[in-house]
């Protein structure tokens, strides 16, 4: 069994590229039989996820040397405890977004031609993610962060509306520069050390004098941190995510800023022993959580403020993060593995939201509890989970992060610990304010819920032609729902029952992880033990020592 | 094998970043775009000064090894050249069609920018309003000091003619006392007695007379003081709702036109 474990390490970032592949050779003539590769593939690879997850847990870090060059002349993939568990939290959601879109595509019958790019987009996604996960170096990071930028830009863009380019360009230069930073932090580290593989790197990064350390681990903090969206270099996130299509802004929320977040770890452990930036990564931490959330309090948009709760929650992750201990990275790596699950559930669940009631602003929206109580139970678990209610996981996570900051005792974790527990209390205020207004408000307070009022637009768009805009009702300001082609979709009183399927199994899974907290908390206890060691990942790349 | 890089590469390679730079705080895309090409190639060249001064090929056999340049920054840049050709392409796509769509090819303001702005001119207005409500007070204030102080002044005055009616009445007294204990018949002392009374009584006539016009003129005054302050009011009122309606139409006009520019798919689509 462990002589063959590290073959499956490639698998996450190769199975996905070859679907794509595939379904692009098959075009757009065999739908089932191209959906079903997909669907296939990426089963395949949460398969893999988890039969890694167990193997990693019990025989250590698995590495493979790509094309057979040994480290570091070659390309190397690591699977160590975080790498592993991020790929098999990401394949997991991926897969139910992925069923989710299917779903929503065929309820939408939206023409084959922006479907047939969607799709393996959206596989070249999941391969660049799986690749910057298991990366052991840091220039196939940066091409893993590559390939899932440009995927993400693709998918973002989806269709070519007018709102989805405005916020695209933000997002589209925001992205650049952070990789154009990325790029440099890599050649500077590369001209001072002479390697770019990580396990090198953490022994040859300490000799280098602490002032050029600081630069470097500087400017790689900065590229990530634009990527995670933390506060100072968060602005973009709110308002690029919430115009895409609802599975996309799912896939976004949930996993892109976590890529961020992992490679912060990474640094922080692995690349550079030191403890200089601990103190600007806490502060930068309180400033995330606190500032989101207020961002959130005052918005009027579901996604726009799912979106808000997202940057304040990454806040909670650079917390762990910043205190670098054993306690606070155990719990940084538990409430991301929750915080994936939960934030791509939230948008999946706005989705249907959309799709049921005709909008996500909350003026328009309301009595869904009445019209909808399956909605209503999808949407209030995941978030009660959010807001950390017990016994949710995602109480469990705060309360580990907490702990970590009690057992800190320095004044500046005792005075995050209070604005940890302080975004908490407003991310319960922020989602009652949802419930109250979409869910429990009496249908004729707000506008009412009309069925087919859209499809009255999409009417209108055939007989006016595509090019008027008076197609588009301004009813109350809003927009109507928009599918993942572009083109507005109807409201209906009855989900597609792939998109409910995969909503409620994101649920479960959020579900499951209260359940099975314990061994995920003595998991990510371990995983946090073996980034601080250091030794196991450098050892599994160069068994016989590092040169 | 000489690691010191050229003078010449490092000197290119801060050019190209700062144009790089200048051109991507621009807003139209295009030239954004050409900025992320300066910047992409001048961190190229960047990567390449890593591996120091030029040497020969790295090919075995052809080259000592000593003579070789290093080959891995030069595996690198190919690609990050090939990332930085695709994303040109998708940036150039993205900004052709946001020229079909508005006609220009500029970032917009994001959501919150034009919130904030939207909220700027409530708060300019609610600015005005408070400033024109604290005139007004200012205004009523002055009138009812005022007012107090006419007030004041009647009473003193009305307190001064009651003082010489008492003063008339005790002269009055003192003149009737002096008649009568004067030895005169009773027919003189009355005659003297009724002139005397119809004199004061004349006299306490005016005075009080005087009182009561001033005390109605105060009263008059009062009233149209009041009707005043009200009709002020009023005006404010009116101005303050007017210029509230007058916003919240441009407001509103604005919003329209956002939602227009957002809801613009199909604009263009042709």
């Amino acid at each position: 069994m462990e002589a063959f474990l590290h073959y499956l390490v490639p698998l996450p970032v190769v199975l996905p590229l070859f679907a794509a592949g595939l379904k692009f050779a098959l075009g757009v003539r065999l739908q089932r039989l191209s959906q079903a590769v997909s669907v296939v593939a990426l089963a395949a690879v949460l398969v893999i996820g988890l039969v890694l997850l167990f193997g990693v847990d019990a025989y250590g870090p698995q590495v493979v040397q790509v094309g057979g060059w040994e480290a570091p002349i070659g390309i190397t993939l690591v699977a160590d405890r975080l790498s592993t568990l991020m790929v098999t939290v990401s394949s997991a959601i991926t897969l139910c977004v992925l069923v989710y879109s299917v779903g929503q595509g065929a309820a939408d019958q939206e023409e084959a031609t922006p479907l047939a790019i969607f799709y393996p987009t959206f596989l070249i996604l999941v391969a660049g993610v799986s690749n910057a996960f298991l990366a052991g170096d840091l220039f196939n990071m940066y091409v893993g962060f590559e390939i899932l930028l440009t995927s993400s830009y693709v998918l973002l863009t989806q269709g070519g509306t007018a709102a989805r380019i405005r916020t695209g360009s933000t997002y589209v230069v925001v992205s650049l520069v952070s990789s154009v930073i990325f790029l440099v932090a890599i050649g500077l580290i590369y001209g001072a050390t002479g390697t770019v593989n990580m396990a090198q790197l953490s022994v040859r990064l300490g000799e280098l004098p602490v002032q050029l350390q600081l630069v470097l681990q500087v400017m790689l903090l900065l590229a990530f941190a634009i990527k995670a969206a933390v506060f100072p270099l968060s602005a973009w996130l709110p308002d690029s995510y919430p115009t895409a299509p609802a599975p996309v802004t799912a896939v976004f929320a949930g996993l892109l800023t976590k890529v961020g977040v992992y490679a912060m770890i990474r640094t922080q452990t692995l690349l550079f022993d030191n403890d200089a930036l601990n103190g600007v990564l806490l502060w930068a931490a309180l400033a995330t959580m606190v500032i989101g959330i207020f961002g959130a309090m005052s918005q009027n948009d579901i996604k726009r403020l799912l979106s808000f709760t997202l940057v304040s929650h990454i806040g909670y992750m650079v917390f762990g993060i910043g205190l670098a201990s054993l306690h606070g990275l155990s719990g940084a790596v538990f409430y991301v593995a929750h915080h994936i699950t939960v934030q791509t559930t939230l948008f999946l669940v706005t989705g249907l939201i959309e799709r049921r009631g005709g909008s996500t602003s909350l003026n328009d929206l309301s009595g869904l509890a009445k019209l909808s109580p399956m909605l209503g139970v999808l949407f209030f678990l995941p978030a009660m989970n959010l807001a950390g209610i017990p016994p949710l996981s995602g109480f469990l996570g705060k309360l580990g992060l907490l702990q970590a900051g009690v057992r800190e005792g320095t004044p500046l974790a005792y005075l995050l610990v209070a604005g940890a527990v302080l975004t908490s209390l407003l991310t319960l205020f922020s989602i009652v304010r949802m419930w109250n207004y979409a869910f429990w408000r009496d249908p004729d307070d707000g506008r009412p819920v009309a069925l087919g009022t859209l499809l009255e637009s999409s009417e209108d768009d055939s007989v006016m032609g595509p090019s008027s805009p008076a197609g588009i009702s301004v009813v109350g300001g809003t927009r109507p729902p928009i599918g993942i082609g572009g083109k507005a979709v109807m409201t209906s009183d009855v989900f597609p029952p792939l998109m409910l399927a995969a909503t409620v199994a994101l649920v479960v899974l959020g579900v499951a992880y209260t359940v099975f907290a314990g061994p995920l908390i003595g998991y990510s206890e371990a995983t946090a033990a073996e980034l601080l060691a250091r030794t196991p990942y450098v050892e599994a790349v160069f068994p016989g020592g590092v040169r | 094998m000489n690691d010191t890089p050229t003078i010449l590469l490092v000197v290119v390679v801060g050019v190209l970043v700062a144009a790089g730079v200048a051109l991507l705080l621009e807003r139209s895309l295009t030239r954004i775009l050409l900025g992320v090409i300066l910047l992409g190639n001048g961190v190229n060249l960047m990567i390449l000064s890593t591996g120091g001064a030029a040497g020969g090929p790295p090919l075995l056999g052809l080259t000592p090894v000593e003579e070789m340049s290093d080959p891995l920054p030069q595996a690198m840049i190919l690609t990050a050249i090939v990332i930085t050709l695709g994303v040109t392409a998708f940036l150039l796509a993205m900004a052709y069609r946001s020229w079909q769509l508005q006609g220009h090819d500029e970032v917009q303001d994001d959501a919150e920018d034009r919130r904030i702005s939207t909220g700027g001119e409530r708060r300019e207005l609610r600015r005005r309003i408070r400033e024109q409500r604290r005139g007004l007070y200012k205004e009523i204030k002055a009138q009812r000091s005022d007012l107090k102080a006419r007030i004041a002044a009647e009473d003193r005055r009305e307190e001064a003619e009651r003082a010489e009616i008492r003063e008339q009445l005790a002269a009055a007294q003192r003149d009737l006392d002096a008649c009568l204990s004067d030895d005169h018949d009773d027919e003189t002392r009355q005659r003297y007695i009724d002139d005397r009374t119809e004199g004061v009584r004349a006299t306490i006539e005016k005075a009080r007379g005087r009182v009561r016009a001033s005390r109605h003129e105060l009263a008059s005054h009062l009233r149209a003081d009041k009707e005043a302050e009200r009709r002020q009011r009023k005006e404010l009122r009116r101005r303050i709702r007017a210029q509230k309606r007058q916003v919240r139409s441009q407001i509103r006009a604005e919003r329209e036109r956002l939602a227009r520019a957002e809801d613009s798919d199909l604009q263009g689509a042709d």
